[in-house]
Order: C-alpha cells, then structure tokens, then sequence
C-alpha cells in the first residue's frame, strides 16, 4: 500500500494527504496549495482511483 | 406537437438525471475522505438518502479504500490541526451536547471515520494500561518467588542446624563416646570439653571462652601417637558473644585410638596447616 501511494504523482499524494491525515476539505486544500479548487478535487478522485485499481490488482 | 415536446422534455430529464448521478458519482471517493465541502457533502448525503444503490454500493467501496490508507499512516505524531479537531469531536461527541460539533464549519470528515480514529485511541490507551497491569503482575511474583527462594533458604539453614543438634547430642549421649577435658596454662582460662565417638565422630564445647581476637579464629589439632607426633589441622570455629561454642568434626583426620591428645590454637582466620601459636588449652586422649 505504501509502495502504491508512492507511486502517485507528487500533487495527488500530497492531496490525499492532506485530506486523509490532516483532515482538510477540498477548499482548505486548495487554499493551502494555492491551486484552483476543480484541479484539487480532480487530484484528490483520481489518485484515490489510481490506489484502488492498484490494490484491486494486488489482493 | 405535445407529443414531440414531451420527448424532448423526458430525454432532458433524463439527461439532467444522468448528469447529476455522474456528478455525485465522482464525489463518493472524496465523501469517504472526509475531504468534501459542507455544500457538495449535504447535496451527496441527499442523493445518498435518495436510495441510489450504485452510489450506495460505490460508497462502499471507497470506504474499504480509505480504510487502507491507515497503512499509509507515517511513524509520526498527528499534526496540531489534526490533534484539535479530534480532540473537539472527542470532546463534544463524549458530552453528548446538543449544540453542533464546531469542525462542521471547519472539517468534511465524516463521523464514522472519527469513531474509528477515537476507538483507536481508545484501544492504545487500554493496551498500556494492560501492559502496566501485567508489569505489575509480573514485578508481584517476582517478589514472591523471592520470598519464597528466602524462605526456603532459611528453612534449609534451620534443617542443617536441627540436624547437627541432633547429631552432636547423639554423640554426647551415646555410651560409645569418651568423654575428654582440655585444661588450659592460664587459670583464667574456662576448661573445655570434648565428646569422640569411634563412628559419628568428634564435638567439642566451651563456655565463657575468651574471644580469640580480632581476625582470628580457634582452630582443634589432633596429636597423633605414631610418628614425629606432627599436629593433624581439624576444624576452626569461634565462640558467640556470651564464649559459647560448639564445634564438630564428623570425619575426624585420625582415629580415636591413633590420636594421643587434642589442641586448640589461636590462628588466623581460615586456618592453618601447621600451628602458628601455643597451644591454648590440650586434653589426652586416654
């Protein structure tokens, strides 16, 4: 699972983990990122899809 | 003409329907985060309300999702904006108070995923207060085995000197024993008594016996009859405080009737081979 979120470009990482660990919301990330709130929300599903495709292919 | 306008109509109803369902659809994952909007987050739990079951179902599954990013928790301690709002869901779910949690305003996170990071705490508190009880458990019997080794050594110390009791009183008692008195020079000096049994051996008794100095101890000699009449080294002992003292010699070095006379010597402590003072008191051996 590490290796997995490891493997995310470096945007999406941080959103997830941002919003997972720290607990922030889309337009808290966004505002900490100073990136537009779409762009954040677009990171946040796609890494997650990307994690679950990898962990689907793993078990 | 209504015909055709009612097809159109239900073909953009139908297209609105999809639309919205693709739109929540693509919120589920950040629902399960926690990372949602209070807009987008009511608008999703409404459609969720709605009975929607493949957005049910896809809800589902990205909670198992995020479940799995607990793996990817680093080896570090929560951040202070992390610590504060558990803290305040803690706090305000634990009280039971009606007024709103104040992350609502602030934090997406969904309640469930709080109840989980709350158990957790809740489950590493109970594991250390565990692991102190059993630590205590085991400091408990540890002092016990102690006592109980202690105990047992001075019962085993209690059972030697019972049994010594009673073999020197057998050999006093016994009518086999010869009884031998050993005088001393000095007429200050008490007398002391032997008891020697041809098969249990030799005891020797005193009373109001002088201490025989500081670092050093009474040590009993047997004169041998036969040849240079060289001094055989027996036991050490010395006397308590009152100058009572009892020594024996199970396995004396000579026997009785090769043995002229016995000798006790003041010596240094442990002993030696071969007398290193006068002899303070003798007795024969007749």
């Amino acid at each position: 699972v590490r290796s997995l979120i490891g493997s995310l470009p470096a945007p999406q990482k941080k959103a997830i983990e941002l919003a997972y660990f720290e607990g922030l919301s889309h337009s808290e990330i966004a505002a900490s990122l100073h990136e537009p709130l779409g762009t954040v929300k677009s990171w946040i599903r796609n890494g997650l899809m990307r994690l679950k495709e990898g962990l689907q292919g793993t078990s | 003409l209504d015909s055709e306008w009612i097809d159109a109509l239900e073909r953009r109803i139908a297209g609105h329907i999809v639309n919205s369902h693709d739109q929540f659809r693509e919120l589920i994952e950040a629902y399960a985060i926690g990372s949602l909007d209070p807009a987008d987050r009511a608008a999703l739990e409404a459609h969720l309300a709605g009975g929607c079951p493949e957005c049910v179902k896809a809800l589902e599954e990205a909670r198992w999702l995020v479940s799995q990013l607990a793996y990817l928790a680093p080896n570090a301690e929560p951040s202070d904006i992390l610590k504060g709002r558990l803290l305040q869901t803690v706090r305000s779910e634990a009280a039971g108070s009606a007024a709103p949690p104040l992350i609502t305003q602030t934090s997406a996170t969904p309640s469930w995923l709080w109840a989980g990071v709350a158990a957790l705490l809740l489950f590493s508190v109970y594991s250390a207060w565990n692991e102190r009880q059993l630590r205590n458990a085991v400091a408990n019997l540890q002092q016990q085995a102690e006592a109980q080794r202690a105990e047992r050594q001075k019962l085993e110390r209690q059972l030697t000197a019972a049994k010594l009791q009673a073999h020197e009183a057998m050999i006093w008692s016994d009518p086999k024993s010869k009884k031998i008195m050993l005088a001393s020079k000095d007429p200050k000096m008490p007398p002391l008594e032997a008891m020697w049994h041809p098969e249990m051996g030799l005891v020797v008794r005193g009373w109001r016996t002088p201490s025989p100095g500081e670092k050093r101890v009474l040590q009993l000699w047997l004169i041998p009859k036969k040849g240079d009449g060289k001094p055989m080294p027996s036991v050490t002992f010395w006397p308590d405080e009152t100058g009572k003292f009892t020594a024996m010699v199970e396995n004396p070095p000579d026997a009785m009737s090769d043995t002229q006379a016995l000798a006790i010597t003041a010596e240094p402590m442990g002993g030696s081979s071969q007398p290193t003072s006068a002899p303070m008191w003798v007795g024969g051996v007749t």
